[in-house]
């Protein structure tokens, strides 16, 4: 129940002042409140003070008064007092009212100053945040800026250091930057290079043309780049390097090329070291294709590094096929008579770190079975210090040159019987003359004709005598052909016909009309005809068919080993028999050697020699069952003019004085009574100086000498031709014949040239010596 | 009728008689060292004997401040001008709050004082929130009150520092009832809530 208002006391009013100035020492509103409750309830007639923060708990009963604590309805709740006596405390409610406003000021003010201190702080956490940023913004660009400056700074040392030229050139070719190197490259400073045309600076004038057109299709995009280059730059002082260059366009974005930026590096000593690397090679390369043996070279593992043109054709591998691979599988080697595989020369060679040499046999067998016979010798290849890098194998095919030892070794054989041979047939051959020519006489004067039968008989023996002696010395000593020029054609199917005429043999000859004809001597190639188509018939016992070929052939150098490159003409005579072996072919031209039991072993020694004396040859191949095949190639002069063989005169007759010189008593005796028969008379001599003397006596004398006989060889005297070159003084023309049984003496071949009209072959017949009289006298 | 003496508080121009009680409520630690120190310089300028007790501020903080007073901190303590303790080490000693002890510890300060010839006795003290949690800390009212009457026989004046921000604001209120002066926005005035120890320990 409210009483009487009091009066105010200033005491009470100085509480609620001291409430009001103190509560702003308090740190928030719980304290300002619960201090403020505590001191109302110091206030005159009020019992108990409670604040509700919360309007909504707020419920006063009517023994209680509400304060809010309110400002710009804004509430911060309110004091509710319970009043113990209204009346004392009435005057003083307005006052705790103010209080409580105060309160909410305070609040409010608290409020707005945390709020300002939250936006503050907001701002300033902003603001720092803010500044952070900024900061960090700042210390990146600051960082960006400074790892620029060092990266260019690096970037300016790159390019002062570098080993490497660096320009830059803009769209129209003017440097725009350029290095040390660059300046160092060119002689010339920076200030002199900047701003000018690159090419013609730095670019010589006489590939300037080249070097811009292509910097300027690839600007022009007309090429897909000019990343790399090489041309050649001049400096300041005309002194030329060649460059290689590394370009990459500039340009911005997809738009048109600004310029390049080019590195270039000066290889002008490893550009000399590669020509003369590439020099060295060519050499090299070229030697190995000029040298005519074979070589290879392999690496320390024994793979085919390298091989010339004659390894790769002796063995039939090329190069391609044989590199890298293991030098066994190009280049197999056999023994030749065991055919055991030869070891690895390079194995060897690496092995012993020595040269070695193949032992002989070693045959090389092709890629397509071919052999031939090599030698070769392995070689380790050192580098400068000693150490061994490779092998290198060199070879040659000694086909052919065994196979000319071997005609050697057999003409040698051939040429040391016939020094033997030739001695026993030289001095046989005057004691048959003698013989042949006492029985001719008698025959001559013999008027039984029992006797003449016998002496026919007789002769006729002798003449097959006469046949062997001389065969042996033909191939003895040759028999030096009396040659002459014609056709062979005649003597070929003369003899041909001969030799086959009463076998079961017959010929099929192919002798064309247009074959060369050629200087021989028609009697000794006669003979090698009648001898191979003789061996042929006698090949065949039960008869066939001979083919006679000949041909005109051009042979190129080396294509037959003992043959000089030229015309010639090949006679070529096959037979169908029974062959010869293998192992006999070697030997078919060796004298006395003969597989008949009729034979002499003379014919084809014979042959043989008759063909070498004529600077030809003759070649056989046989594979049994399949018969044989002779070739025999002469020299021929490609022309075609046949001429007739002259054919001897049969019969002469003659007179006046004729000389006859021989040391032989017999054949002086023999040689007079064949030339009394033919009318002549005769002065005799038994060496030159009588000759002479006698020549001389007869020109002084009414005996006039129509001609002179001289025996080529006197043992202890003056020969026949110094005798004819004192006579030919006495009488230029006069016929001088030269006599001799070796008639492979080069005098006999050629008389002519020594001082002689002709000659003639002992021992000669009476028709053979009519025959010579017949060519050089006229007949009477 | 005999004149009281007056001494200088130093943190506010008016002198105020010896042995008076006073009461400064703060939530400043700024505000709070400033009085402490003013409080201690004017004594020790006066040739008081004075004493702080303190946890929050250090002696170094407190000779700083003498220092630029030209007074010599370490001189007063030797000459047993200054004395300076940590509050719980004076006010809890043995773990609890003993009025009377601290009553008679004053008494004893007061007394030697005397004795030294200092012409005046001056202490400062904050009050922390740790005396609501020992044993004795209901107590803190009566011993403050029986301060009062103390001081009446033994002039100390005394400064009694509480921390608006330490107690809750109904203690700041029954703190205020048991000191008849304190300190509002620098000034000392008469606290109209006081209650006069009679009155407050009946």
């Amino acid at each position: 129940m409210r009483t009487e208002p009091s009066q105010l006391s200033a005491e009470t009013l100085s509480r609620i002042m001291l409430l009001q100035g103190m509560m702003g020492q308090l740190p928030d509103e719980s304290r300002i409140c619960s201090f403020v409750c505590q001191g109302l309830q110091d206030l005159p007639g009020i019992g108990r003070v409670r604040y509700e923060g919360s309007p909504a708990d707020a419920t006063a009963n009517d023994s209680e008064v509400v304060f809010p604590v309110e400002i710009s309805h804004h509430g911060y709740g309110r004091f509710i007092a319970t009043l113990a006596d209204p009346g004392r405390f009435a005057p003083y409610e307005d006052y705790v009212r103010n209080l409580c406003f105060m309160v909410a000021v305070v609040l409010e003010e608290r409020r707005q100053r945390a709020d300002n201190v939250a936006y503050q702080k907001q701002l300033e956490a902003k603001v720092e945040e803010r500044t952070r940023q900024l900061l960090q913004e700042v210390a990146i660009r600051q960082a960006a800026e400074a790892r620029a400056v060092a990266e260019r700074q690096r970037a300016e040392e790159y390019l002062r250091v570098a080993e490497v030229i660096i320009v830059e050139l803009d769209a129209e070719a003017r440097i725009q930057l350029v290095n040390s190197r660059g300046c160092l490259v060119l002689g010339r400073p920076l200030e002199e290079l900047v701003g000018r045309n690159w090419f013609e600076l730095a670019v010589p004038a006489d590939c300037r043309t080249g070097v811009e057109s292509a910097l300027r299709r690839a600007m022009d995009g007309a090429v897909e780049s000019a990343e790399y280059y090489e041309n050649d730059l001049v400096d300041a002082a005309g002194q030329r390097c060649h460059i290689a260059w590394h370009t990459v366009l500039r340009r911005r974005d997809d738009g048109p090329c600004l310029g390049t930026l080019s590195s270039g590096l000066d290889i002008t000593e490893r550009k000399l070291a590669e020509q003369r690397l590439a020099a060295e090679k060519e050499n090299l390369a070229v030697t190995l294709r000029s040298i005519g043996d074979a070589v290879i070279t392999t690496d320390i593992q024994g793979n085919v590094l390298l091989m010339n043109a004659v390894a790769e054709r002796l063995a039939g591998f090329t190069l391609a096929e044989a590199v890298g691979r293991p030098l066994s599988a190009s280049f197999q080697i056999v023994h030749q008579l065991t055919r055991i595989r030869c070891d690895n020369p390079v194995e060897r060679v690496l092995a012993s770190n020595q040269v070695v040499e193949l032992e002989s046999h070693t045959v090389l067998i092709a890629k397509d079975g071919q052999e031939c016979a090599i030698a070769a010798v392995g070689a380790p290849i050192r580098a400068s210090d000693g150490s061994v890098f490779g092998v290198v194998m060199v070879f040659r095919d000694m086909t052919e040159k065994y196979r000319m030892m071997e005609v050697v070794q057999r003409t040698d054989r051939l040429e040391a019987l016939g020094v033997l041979a030739g001695g026993i047939a030289h001095d046989f051959n005057n004691l048959l003359g003698g013989i042949y020519g006492y029985l001719e006489l008698v025959a001559l004067d013999a008027t039984d004709a029992a006797i003449r039968q016998n002496m026919a008989a007789a002769t006729s023996t002798i003449e097959r005598a006469r046949g062997l002696t001389r065969q042996l010395l033909t191939f003895a000593k040759g028999g030096a052909p009396v040659k002459r020029h014609g056709s062979l054609i005649p003597v070929i199917s003369e003899n041909v016909r001969f030799a086959l005429s009463g076998t079961k043999v017959s010929s099929k000859m192919d002798l064309p009309s247009d074959l060369w004809n050629a200087t021989f001597d028609p009697t000794q190639i006669g003979q090698v005809i009648d001898n191979m188509v003789i061996n042929a018939v006698q090949a065949m016992p039960t008869g066939g068919a001979i083919e006679i070929l000949a041909r005109n052939v051009s042979l190129a150098s080396a294509a037959i080993p003992t043959l000089a490159a030229g015309p010639y003409v090949r006679i070529t005579i096959r037979d169908g028999g029974e062959g010869i072996p293998p192992a006999l072919l070697p030997r078919v031209f060796d004298p006395f050697f003969t597989t008949k039991k009729t034979g002499n072993g003379l014919g084809l020694a014979t042959t043989y020699s008759i063909v070498k004396r004529h600077d030809g040859t003759i070649l056989v191949e046989s594979q049994p069952g399949e018969g044989t095949t002779f070739t025999v190639f002469l020299p021929a002069s490609p022309t075609l003019a046949a001429e007739p063989v002259p054919r001897q005169e049969v019969s002469h007759r003659g007179k006046g004085w004729i000389l006859v010189m021989d040391d032989e008593q017999s054949i002086l005796d023999i040689t007079t009574r064949f030339l009394s028969s033919l009318g002549y008379q005769v002065l005799t001599a038994s060496d030159g100086q009588e000759a002479i003397d006698v020549f001389s006596r007869a020109s002084k004398s009414d005996h006039e000498v129509v001609a002179v006989v001289l025996d080529l060889t006197v043992p202890g005297g003056l020969g026949g031709k110094e005798a004819a070159a004192v006579i030919r003084k006495h009488n230029p023309s006069v016929p001088i014949f030269v006599a001799s049984g070796y008639s492979q003496d080069p005098i006999m071949a050629a008389p002519q040239d020594h001082g002689f009209t002709d000659s003639l072959c002992k021992p000669f017949s009476r028709v053979e010596l009519s025959a010579l009289l017949a060519r050089h006298r006229q007949a009477t | 009728m005999a004149t009281a003496t007056t001494v200088d508080l130093g943190f506010t121009l008016e002198r105020f008689p010896t042995g008076t009680h006073i009461c400064q409520i703060y939530n400043d630690q700024a505000e709070r060292t400033d009085a402490l120190c003013r409080f201690l310089g004017a004594g020790l300028r006066a040739g008081e004997c004075t004493a702080c007790y303190s946890d929050d501020v250090g002696e170094p903080a407190v000779g700083a401040f003498m220092d630029a007073l030209g007074l010599s901190l370490a001189d007063a303590s030797s000459r047993g001008a200054f004395a300076m303790s940590r509050t719980s080490d004076v006010y809890f000693r043995g773990g609890e709050f003993d009025p009377d002890r601290m009553l008679d510890l004053l008494t004893n300060y007061h007394a030697r004082s005397v004795t030294s010839g200092f012409p005046n006795a001056r202490v400062i003290g904050e009050m922390t929130a740790a005396i609501e949690h020992v044993p004795g800390g209901s107590r803190l009212l009566e011993y403050e009150s029986k301060i009062t009457v103390l001081l009446r026989t033994r002039p100390i004046t005394a400064v009694c520092q509480y921390d608006a921000r330490a107690f809750s604001g109904a203690t700041i209120m029954d703190v205020l009832k048991v000191h008849p002066m304190m300190v509002v926005r620098g000034s000392v005035v008469r606290n109209p809530f006081y209650m006069p120890p009679e009155e407050y320990l009946s």
